[in-house]
């Protein structure tokens, strides 16, 4: 098995997926809890418009990206104090309006076309060092962040209303929940694709959230499947000639559904 | 008589532009243990995070007595605001109302940790500090959430409807909770509900919001069937059944 990663582009797909898969991972657990799935994938694919924008007026997609997905951070982060419109069809509105921006975008766009496809599946053969680099130090920055900030960040996604009353900064703090969700996904993205992203997210929190019932364990065993997720995921996808995206995609709802089938013979043997 | 602890003069209270209070005056004061009784949608809640100071007036001013340090509030929400899919246990949780003195970047001391498990015993849950608050009935998971709020030391403690789809034997747990604090530990009480026949037996100051005059009563001059007749606008009767009152409608 491990013969596949001494190849040069599997060792650097295998070392920007093991980042973004670990990071990822680890924000998906209050992504799930906070039950935000489809901030995550409207994100996604608000960052892929940006993309598309920035091949479509040439100037740096990456660039675009970011600003993009900041315009969608501040969307999400903001409280509406009177609800014209209910949070989940705001997120729907957005999902909706950046996938058909992104479409018309690649419409118009002689190169965007090829990239487009990348961002969908991802691109993780083709990583480059300076991609490597950028995801070290962006995601070590934010994890940093999480480690130092753990107390607020628990605390306004369990119990926002008597955190306000302590003096927590609820719109600035979810503001800065949403940041690093959005820097994460814009970096991530452009490597990981749109579907992994998005399934990074989700599936190994849901898996740890099934495994175990503690705040610290469930991060812990969510980085843990996510990664495994993605050293099998890679190497099938080489062996099999697959696209590694969605293979480690596959590779992950096929733990989830081991975790849901040996959970319930569990109860079953256990509640006898 | 003392000086207010906490005054509103002239408060209108809401969201945006839309006003849900207005002309809100009254004062809270040391040794209050007040009810705030009203219908769901009433503004009860806006209230309470008037008085936490967490939602600033529109209009007016609330002024808060300075003690030589800022008033400390412990505050108990509405059960269901809470997102009780996190798996956190009840110490994690009773150690959050310390979070303020911990610091921004601090991590829990000893004294937090002794603070935390001195507040489990005193409410008689110290044994649950490993479970998980998912874990636990509706009566103890309150009972989590008023430690969590007791941790601080506070001045005032406020609750939002703390007997909410509770069973009857968890409400008078809850209640009698509550006036112990507020007797032993000399806590102000500030509880919304719209329970009248539990407020009425416990508190000693009552209040209604139902869109006429805000005004707080003390309780025997407010339990009167006149008085409720006037606020509920049908007729009501009040019973006794040994040394509980009971309200009911005619």
């Amino acid at each position: 098995m491990f013969s596949a990663f001494h190849i040069p582009f599997m060792q650097k797909a295998l070392i920007i997926s093991l980042i973004t898969g670990g990071f990822l991972s680890f924000l998906g657990v209050y992504i799930v809890l906070r039950r935000i799935v489809f901030v995550g994938i409207a994100l996604s694919q608000i960052t892929a418009c940006g993309f598309a924008f920035g091949f479509l007026l040439s100037i740096n997609p990456s660039i675009c990206a970011v600003i993009f997905t900041l315009i969608g951070v501040i969307l999400f982060s903001v409280r509406q104090t009177e609800k014209k419109i209910p949070d989940e069809s705001v997120i729907g509105l957005a999902y909706a309006l950046a996938s058909s921006l992104g479409i018309l975008f690649i419409a118009k766009s002689a190169q965007a076309e090829t990239h487009i496809l990348n961002l969908l599946s991802g691109s993780i053969l083709t990583v480059t060092d300076s991609q490597i680099y950028v995801a070290l130090i962006v995601f070590s920055l934010c994890g940093l962040f999480h480690y130092l900030f753990y107390k607020q960040f628990i605390f306004i996604s369990f119990d926002s209303e008597t955190a306000a009353t302590t003096g927590l900064n609820i719109q600035l703090w979810n503001f800065i929940f949403y940041l690093i969700l959005g820097i994460v996904i814009s970096t991530s993205i452009k490597a990981s694709g749109v579907i992994l992203t998005f399934g990074y997210m989700v599936i190994p929190s849901i898996i740890a959230l099934l495994i175990v019932r503690n705040m610290k364990k469930v991060f812990f065993i969510s980085v843990i499947f996510g990664l495994i997720a993605t050293l099998f995921g890679l190497y099938l996808s080489f062996v099999l000639d697959l696209p590694s995206g969605p293979t480690i995609v596959t590779i992950l709802c096929i733990l989830l559904g081991l975790s849901l089938l040996i959970k319930e013979v569990w109860t079953l043997i256990y509640s006898r | 008589m003392t000086e207010p602890l906490i005054k509103f003069s002239e408060v209108s209270l809401g969201y945006g532009h839309k006003e849900i209070l207005s002309n809100l005056n009254f004062e809270i004061y040391q040794n209050d243990f007040i009810g705030i009784v009203g219908p769901n949608g009433a503004g009860k809640t806006t209230l309470l995070r008037a008085i936490l100071g967490i939602l600033k007036p529109q209009k007016g001013e609330i002024t808060y007595k300075h003690l030589g340090y800022k008033l400390k509030f412990g505050y108990v929400p509405q059960i269901q605001t809470i997102n009780e899919k996190f798996p956190l246990t009840v110490y994690e949780i009773v150690l959050m109302g310390r979070y303020s003195q911990i610091g921004i970047i601090g991590r829990p001391k000893r004294i937090d940790r002794d603070k935390v498990y001195s507040v489990l015993k005193y409410i008689d849950i110290e044994s649950l500090a490993n479970k998980t608050y998912t874990e636990l009935s509706g009566g103890l998971r309150q009972r989590v959430l008023l430690a969590r709020a007791l941790v601080c030391d506070p001045d005032i403690l406020v609750l939002d409807e703390p007997t909410n789809n509770l069973d009857l034997c968890s409400e008078k747990m809850i209640m009698d909770l509550i006036k112990k604090l507020h007797i032993e530990k000399n806590i102000i009480i500030v509880m919304v509900s719209h329970l009248l026949n539990v407020l009425i037996n416990y508190v000693e100051k009552i209040s209604f919001i139902n869109g006429k005059e805000f005004k707080i009563y003390h309780i025997k001059d407010a339990i009167t069937e006149e008085k409720l007749s006037e606020v509920y606008g049908i007729g009501v009767r009040i019973g006794n059944l040994e040394d509980k009152k009971i309200v009911t409608a005619r």
